[in-house]
C-alpha cells in the first residue's frame, strides 16, 4: 500500500514537472517577438519567461571580430536564446577579437542598451522553434 | 488543288504549321488565320528563310477582359470581351535562340496579328529601368520566351545599355532566371504583358566612367584601375511590356514600324525623331517607312549553356566542386565588401536538372548586423550550399575563419552528407562539409547549445599560442570539431592563389 502511495506521488511529481516544461516550450514558442524588435536588449529581458540563467553569453555577430550577439540560456540547455543587434551605438562594433574575450570587448552593460535586430529562440536539439528580425 | 506554290514553297508552309501536339482550339484559330491570310497572299516562305518557324508547342497564353468604349458602369459585363493574347515563338532553323514571336490578338470575330523580332529592343527607348516600353523590358520578354522555348536560365548580356541603371559605370553581364510568371492585362486599348521573374543579375562595376562600357566589363583581379568588381543582385522584378498593337489606320498592320513581310506586320516603334520613341504615341502617327527602318543586329544578349561541374559526394572533392562553382563570384563579392563596407554577403548554391547555380545574393547592409541567407528555393531545387564573405578590415584585423554563428548556419540546413558551407576571407576560402549526418547530430547535442561560449573559450585558451588570428580560427575549429570522423563535419581550407584545392585540417 506504502508503495503505491510512493508511486502515486512520484507519478503525479513528474507530471507536473512535464506540464511545467511543456509550459515553458508553450511560451516560448508563442513569445511575441516582434514586439521588441528595435526595442533595447534590457526591454526583451525584463519580459522574457522566467528561468531563465542570467549568466549571459556575449559574442560575435557574424564574423569573430564583429559584435555583438547576446545568448540567454534557460536552465539544462533546454533552450536558448540568441539575441542580434543593429545599428550600435554603445558598444565599438569592431574589435580585433585575439585582444580579449567578447565580454570584454562589447560589455555587457552597453551590450544591453542596443536594439534588437534579429531573436532566435532554440529548443535543446538546435531547432528554431521562434524566430524573428527587422529586415 | 492547284495553289500554284511551289513544291518547296509547299514544305515550308507544311513546316511551318508542323507542331508535336496538338494546339489547343485558340491556337488552332490562329494557325487558320495565318493559313488563309497566305492563301491570299503567300508570305510564309519568306517569312520563315527570314525569321524561322514558329515553335507552336511553347506558346505564351493569356486572356484579359477587354471593356468596349460604350460600355455602361449599369451593366459594364454586357460588353465585355475577353481577349486572348498569344505569343507564338519562332526560330531559325540550326539556332539556339529565339529570334521572335508572333502576337496573336484572338477577339471573338477578329483575330489581330504582328510580329516582333528580339532584335527590335533597339527601337525601345533606352530608359535605364524597367518601365514599359523600354528596351531592357522588351529584351527581357525575349529572354524569358527563350527559356519556355530552350529551358537556358543564364544569359550573357552583350549590350550593357541594358539591365543597367548606371551605363557610365555598371556593366551588366549576365542575368540568371531563377522562376518566372506571365500575365496579360488591357488598358484602355493598349495591351500589356506583364513578367514576374525572379533574376539574379551581375554587375560590373568601373571605377572609371565608361570603362566598362568600352572594355566589355571588368575583371574582378585584373582592372587598370583597381576600383573595379563584379556585384551581384537578386531580385524579383515585374515588368510590364507593352507589345504594339496594330495601327488601326493600317487595318490592322503594324505600329510604328514598317518591314512587313507579307500579312503579319512587324510592329516595332519607330525611334526617327518626328515619330515618338513611345509606341503610345506612334501609335498614333502615320509615319513615313523611309524615316523607320526597322531595327538591324543582335538580341543583345546572347544563352549560356552552364556545365555541370563534377559532383560526387561525399568525398573530399566536394569543397572543392562548390568553390569552383562560384569562384569569380566569391572573389569578386569580397572586393566589393571591400569596397563599399557590405561585410557578409552571402548566396546560395542549388542543383536544378543537372545545373548547378548560384542565387539569392544577399547583399547585408553596410558594417553588418549580422550574416542573412535567404534559403528560397524555387520547385525541384536542390540546396547544395550556402556561401559568404568576411570582408574585413585587413589592416587592423585578421582574415578569420568562420564564427560560432557560422556553424549555427550551417547546422540551420545540414540535413544531406555534402551540404556546404563555403566562406571567402580574401587570401583563403574555407568550408564545412556535412560528411555524417548522426555524427553531426550527436556532437551539435554534445555542445547544448552551447556552441559560442564553447568556442570562444576555446579561441581564448589559443591566443598566446597563436597571435595571429586567422591561425588562431583555423586551430580553435580543429580541436572544437575534432576529427571529422567523430564531429560529422569537415573543416577544409584553400589558399590563395589557388582557392578551390582544398586540404582537409581535421582529417
Amino acid at each position: 500500500m506504502m508503495n503505491k502511495i510512493l508511486f502515486s506521488l512520484l507519478f503525479i511529481f513528474l507530471m507536473n514537472k512535464a506540464g511545467a516544461q511543456v509550459s515553458l516550450d508553450a511560451q516560448l514558442r508563442n513569445f511575441p517577438i516582434a514586439n521588441y524588435l528595435n526595442k533595447p536588449i534590457d526591454t526583451l529581458i525584463a519580459h522574457l519567461p522566467n528561468g531563465f540563467d542570467t549568466a549571459f553569453i556575449v559574442s560575435s555577430a557574424g564574423s569573430l571580430n564583429r559584435g555583438a550577439s547576446l545568448q540567454i540560456n534557460y536552465p539544462n540547455n533546454e533552450f536558448w536564446i540568441d539575441i542580434y543587434i543593429t545599428n550600435a551605438h554603445f558598444i565599438t562594433v569592431w574589435k580585433d577579437r585575439t585582444t580579449g574575450p567578447p565580454e570584454v570587448l562589447w560589455p555587457l552593460s552597453l551590450l544591453r542598451k542596443e536594439k534588437i535586430g534579429s531573436i532566435a529562440i532554440y529548443n535543446m536539439l538546435c531547432e528554431i522553434i521562434n524566430e524573428g528580425d527587422i529586415y | 488543288m492547284d495553289t500554284g506554290f511551289s513544291e518547296n514553297t509547299k514544305d515550308i508552309t507544311a513546316k511551318f504549321f508542323q507542331t508535336t501536339s496538338a494546339p489547343n482550339a485558340t491556337v488552332q484559330r490562329v494557325m487558320e488565320e495565318i493559313k488563309k491570310r497566305n492563301e491570299e497572299k503567300e508570305f510564309i516562305t519568306q517569312f520563315a528563310k527570314e525569321n524561322g518557324y514558329p515553335v507552336w508547342n511553347k506558346v505564351i497564353i493569356g486572356t484579359s477582359i477587354q471593356q468596349n468604349n460604350e460600355t455602361s458602369f449599369i451593366n459594364n459585363n454586357s460588353n465585355a470581351e475577353i481577349d486572348t493574347t498569344i505569343l507564338i515563338p519562332f526560330v531559325l532553323v540550326g539556332e539556339n535562340t529565339v529570334e521572335g514571336f508572333i502576337k496573336a490578338e484572338v477577339k471573338q470575330r477578329t483575330i489581330d496579328l504582328s510580329y516582333s523580332l528580339a532584335k527590335d529592343y533597339k527601337a525601345y527607348e533606352f530608359k535605364q529601368d524597367n518601365s514599359r516600353a523600354s528596351s531592357t523590358s522588351f529584351a527581357y520578354l525575349n529572354i524569358l520566351l527563350n527559356k519556355v522555348v530552350f529551358g537556358v536560365n543564364d544569359y550573357t548580356i552583350t549590350d550593357p545599355r541594358l539591365f543597367s541603371t548606371d551605363t557610365g559605370h555598371v556593366n551588366s553581364n549576365n542575368i540568371h532566371i531563377n522562376d518566372m510568371n506571365i500575365t496579360f492585362s488591357t488598358e484602355n486599348t493598349y495591351r500589356y504583358i506583364t513578367l514576374c521573374g525572379s533574376t539574379t543579375t551581375q554587375y560590373g562595376f568601373c571605377g572609371t566612367p565608361d570603362f566598362c562600357r568600352r572594355n566589355r566589363g571588368c575583371d574582378a583581379g585584373n582592372c587598370p584601375t583597381g576600383q573595379c568588381y563584379f556585384y551581384y543582385t537578386t531580385s524579383t522584378t515585374c515588368i510590364s511590356t507593352l507589345i504594339p498593337l496594330p495601327d488601326p489606320m493600317q487595318g490592322g498592320g503594324g505600329t510604328g514600324g514598317y518591314g512587313n513581310t507579307g500579312e503579319i506586320p512587324h510592329a516595332y516603334p519607330c525611334t526617327t525623331p518626328d515619330n515618338p520613341t513611345d509606341p503610345y504615341t506612334a501609335q498614333s502617327n502615320v509615319v513615313d517607312p523611309g524615316n523607320c527602318p526597322p531595327p538591324s543586329g543582335g538580341p543583345g544578349w546572347v544563352p549560356v549553356l552552364i556545365e555541370e561541374p563534377p559532383f560526387d559526394p561525399p568525398t573530399d572533392s566536394i569543397p572543392s566542386n562548390i568553390s569552383r562553382a562560384c569562384d569569380k563570384e566569391l572573389d569578386s563579392l569580397y572586393q566589393w565588401g571591400m569596397n563599399n563596407q557590405f561585410r557578409e554577403q552571402s548566396f546560395i548554391v542549388v542543383k536544378k536538372n543537372g545545373s548547378i547555380y548560384l542565387k539569392n545574393f544577399m547583399p547585408g547592409f553596410p558594417g553588418g548586423d549580422k550574416t542573412r541567407v535567404n534559403y528560397t528555393l524555387a520547385a525541384g531545387e536542390e540546396l547544395l550550399a550556402y556561401a559568404h564573405i568576411h570582408a574585413e578590415d585587413t589592416v587592423n584585423f585578421y582574415r578569420s575563419s568562420f564564427s560560432p554563428d557560422d556553424l549555427i548556419e550551417f547546422n540551420k540546413n545540414a540535413y544531406n552528407v555534402g551540404y556546404t558551407a563555403i566562406l571567402e576571407v580574401g587570401n583563403a576560402r574555407y568550408a564545412f562539409v556535412l560528411e555524417d549526418v548522426q555524427m553531426k547530430s550527436n556532437f551539435n547535442i554534445s555542445k547544448m547549445g552551447q556552441h559560442k561560449k564553447l568556442f570562444n573559450a576555446k579561441f581564448n585558451t589559443l591566443t598566446l599560442q597563436y597571435p595571429n588570428g586567422q591561425t588562431c580560427s583555423e586551430q580553435t575549429w580543429i580541436q572544437y570539431l575534432g576529427s571529422a570522423s567523430v564531429s560529422g563535419i569537415g573543416f577544409y581550407k584553400a589558399t590563395s592563389p589557388n582557392k578551390n584545392n582544398y586540404i582537409k585540417l581535421n582529417p
